[in-house]
């Protein structure tokens, strides 16, 4: 009688033991897949922003290329630098402190 | 009796659960890559790919070349022929009359980002929009002489892209795509991104005065009707590239528009007589032997006599007694023959192949070209006097630049190169120098092309208080008839300065331009580049101009 009262115990905690393992496992791989699909996304996302990322750069570099600019500038006609004056600092012309 | 019963379903199930694991453990580890890979072939295929392509980087890090993608759209002519509605509905969702389809044959096409939109509304199992990477040159033309370009097979084709294909290529290896039930590929399963990328390039390359170098040779060609131009920029101390320009040069995005022959980069392979910059290597030559010194004097009667026709000056002057320097400030034809002379066959050789002139600089730039000037090595008297003032003797641009960047650098030879780093790791294998003259001998001579610019041919190219040296070159063109043309010339200058501190040497070299001698045609073109260097690098003037 008292062997199988403690059988019972046995199968009853070896079976709540199995199920919350159960449980607990199917809540992990669910975790898991979510987890990694997730990374999946924003791997993509990561990929998606790197190529507009170099999409603009390369715009940048084409809009800003001196090729380009050139025309903007003659438009706005500035006046072209005559000389360039340079002073001469000699070292003793300066006090150390 | 009922435990018996229980033990046998027990035994019967676990021998069925013992069965059925066992032949999973057979399926899905014996042979699970087996099955795997059998499953894998029936929806996805494999593609041989690469890492992302590394970026050729100016000096400064300004983009010279780099990678981008596109989306494109593979159009089955199979699947669209039979269909005139769909045919009509892509024609005008793409904007495009479809030629190839209409020809019967499948093509690609690459979308605009409102046309992806369009195209995935359509809702087609065999029009899936797809990303590929392509090399992009966002300079467009600029020096694309120098940085080649990436051809259909993915391999870089001349300068740079292919000298450092290497280097710029990123690791190889397979990726695979998911298709679709009919077989069209639908999506990477894994992108490029997993492969190791290639390297950057940076070069030694300044893009100012790379773009400046390139307008004045537009300039030149407008004004002076060249029909085709070279301009180097060096850093003489170090031999790095700081400008490579040719014209015509081509849009390396369009290379298939373009015919074979423009892709030749002239500064590296196109051969020339130089003319009289030669006399600078001749007079170096004999200052170094101690046969000259720069106030030795000679007496020109305007011609010499070596059989066959006579050896004359420029527009047949005749200029009397004159000393060393003379002879480079007025480029007297005579005078360099009479330095040639006294140096000998021996000595005159032994200085045109210590300059370099009959093998390759050794620039880090696919296929460099040299001649091995047989006809002067073997050549008469007469030849080696022609060459003295630089005809009948082949060079390149690059072998002039180098070879005049020895007088500048203290008699040291340096070897040209145009990488300076590859991903940030300084490339110190490209420098290297050999002396070919004594820093005495370099000196004497920079003195003497200081007065060329000063006081001589070159003065178009001086400029108020900047000691620059320099000398002229005007050298005749041999004809289909294999005769010099009457009216076809090559018209070059070089120098360098601050003749005390050269920071900065540049060859100007004009083929047919409408002008009578380079001084008024390359010289100008000479001031205009090293005035943009002063005012870019800050060089402050030597001497106060009043």
């Amino acid at each position: 009688m008292t062997y199988n009262k403690s059988f019972k115990f046995v199968e009853l905690f070896s079976f709540t033991i199995i199920l919350s393992l159960s449980v607990f496992y199917i809540f992990q791989i669910n975790q898991s897949t979510k987890n990694s699909y997730l990374a999946k996304i924003y791997q993509q996302k990561v990929a998606v922003l790197l190529d507009e990322t170099q999409e603009l750069k390369n715009k940048y570099t084409f809009v800003n290329s001196l090729e380009n600019l050139l025309p903007a500038i003659q438009e706005l006609e500035l006046e072209k630098i005559q000389e360039i004056s340079y002073l001469n600092l000699y070292p003793d012309q300066f006090a150390e402190k | 009796m009922r435990f018996p019963r229980l033990i046998i379903i027990f035994v019967l199930l676990f021998a069925t659960a013992i069965f059925f694991i066992g032949r999973l453990f057979f399926l899905q580890v014996v042979q699970g890559d087996y099955y795997q890979a059998l499953a894998r072939g029936q929806h996805s295929f494999l593609q041989e790919t690469s890492g992302k392509r590394g970026q050729i980087l100016f000096k400064e890090g300004e983009l010279l070349a780099t990678s981008k993608t596109q989306d494109i759209l593979y159009l089955p002519f199979r699947k669209i022929s039979g269909d005139a509605v769909l045919l009509q509905l892509l024609k005008d969702i793409l904007d495009d009359p479809l030629e190839e389809l209409e020809e019967g044959r499948s093509m690609t096409i690459v979308l605009e980002s409102e046309q992806i939109t369009q195209i995935k509304d359509l809702d087609l199992s065999f029009l899936i929009p797809q990303k590929r990477t392509v090399r992009y040159y966002p300079q467009g033309e600029m020096a694309s002489h120098l940085v080649g370009f990436l051809n259909a097979m993915q391999k870089g084709q001349y300068g740079i892209e292919e000298e450092y294909q290497e280097e710029l290529q990123g690791e190889t290896g397979v990726i695979s795509w998911e298709g679709s039930p009919y077989g069209y590929l639908v999506s990477k399963l894994q992108d490029n991104s997993v492969l190791e990328m290639g390297n950057d390039v940076s070069l030694t390359l300044d893009y100012g005065i790379q773009f400046m170098a390139e307008q004045l040779l537009k300039e030149a060609e407008r004004d002076l009707a060249i029909s085709s131009g070279t301009i180097i920029v060096t850093d003489p101390k170090t031999g790095g590239i700081l400008a490579m320009a040719n014209y015509p040069n081509f849009d390396p995005n369009n290379y298939r528009q373009e015919e074979l022959e423009s892709f030749q980069n002239s500064a590296i392979q196109k051969l020339f007589e130089p003319g009289s910059i030669f006399k600078a290597f001749t007079m170096a030559a004999g200052l170094n032997e101690g046969k000259v010194t720069p106030e030795t004097t000679f007496k020109d009667k305007g011609y010499i006599d070596l059989g066959g026709s006579l050896i004359r000056n420029y527009d047949r002057r005749t200029w009397g007694e004159q000393t060393m320097t003379e002879v480079l400030k007025k480029s007297i034809n005579t005078g360099a023959v009479f330095v040639e002379q006294e140096l000998g066959r021996e000595l005159f050789l032994k200085y045109s192949k210590r300059f370099g002139f009959t093998q390759l600089t050794g620039i880090d730039l696919v296929g460099e070209t040299y001649s091995r000037n047989e006809n002067l090595v073997n050549g008469c008297e007469r030849d080696l006097a022609s060459a003295s003032f630089g005809q009948g003797i082949a060079v390149t641009p690059i072998q002039l630049v180098s070879a005049f960047g020895a007088i500048a650098n203290n008699g040291k030879l340096m070897k040209p190169f145009v990488v300076s780093s590859i991903q940030g790791k300084e490339e110190t294998s490209l420098k290297s120098s050999k002396q070919v003259i004594t820093s005495n001998s370099a000196s004497q001579l920079t003195s003497m092309l200081t007065q060329v610019v000063e006081e001589g041919f070159g003065r178009k190219a001086g400029i108020p208080g900047y000691f620059l040296a320099g000398k002229t070159g005007t050298a005749q063109v041999i004809n289909e008839e294999g005769v010099y043309d009457p009216d076809k010339t090559i018209q070059s200058f070089i120098g360098f300065g601050p003749t005390l501190d050269p920071q900065f040497l540049i060859l100007i070299k004009l083929d047919g331009p409408q002008a009578k001698s380079s001084s008024e045609s390359a010289a100008p073109i000479f001031k205009k580049m090293a005035q943009y260097i002063i005012n870019r690098y800050q060089i402050p003037p030597t001497v106060e101009s009043l």
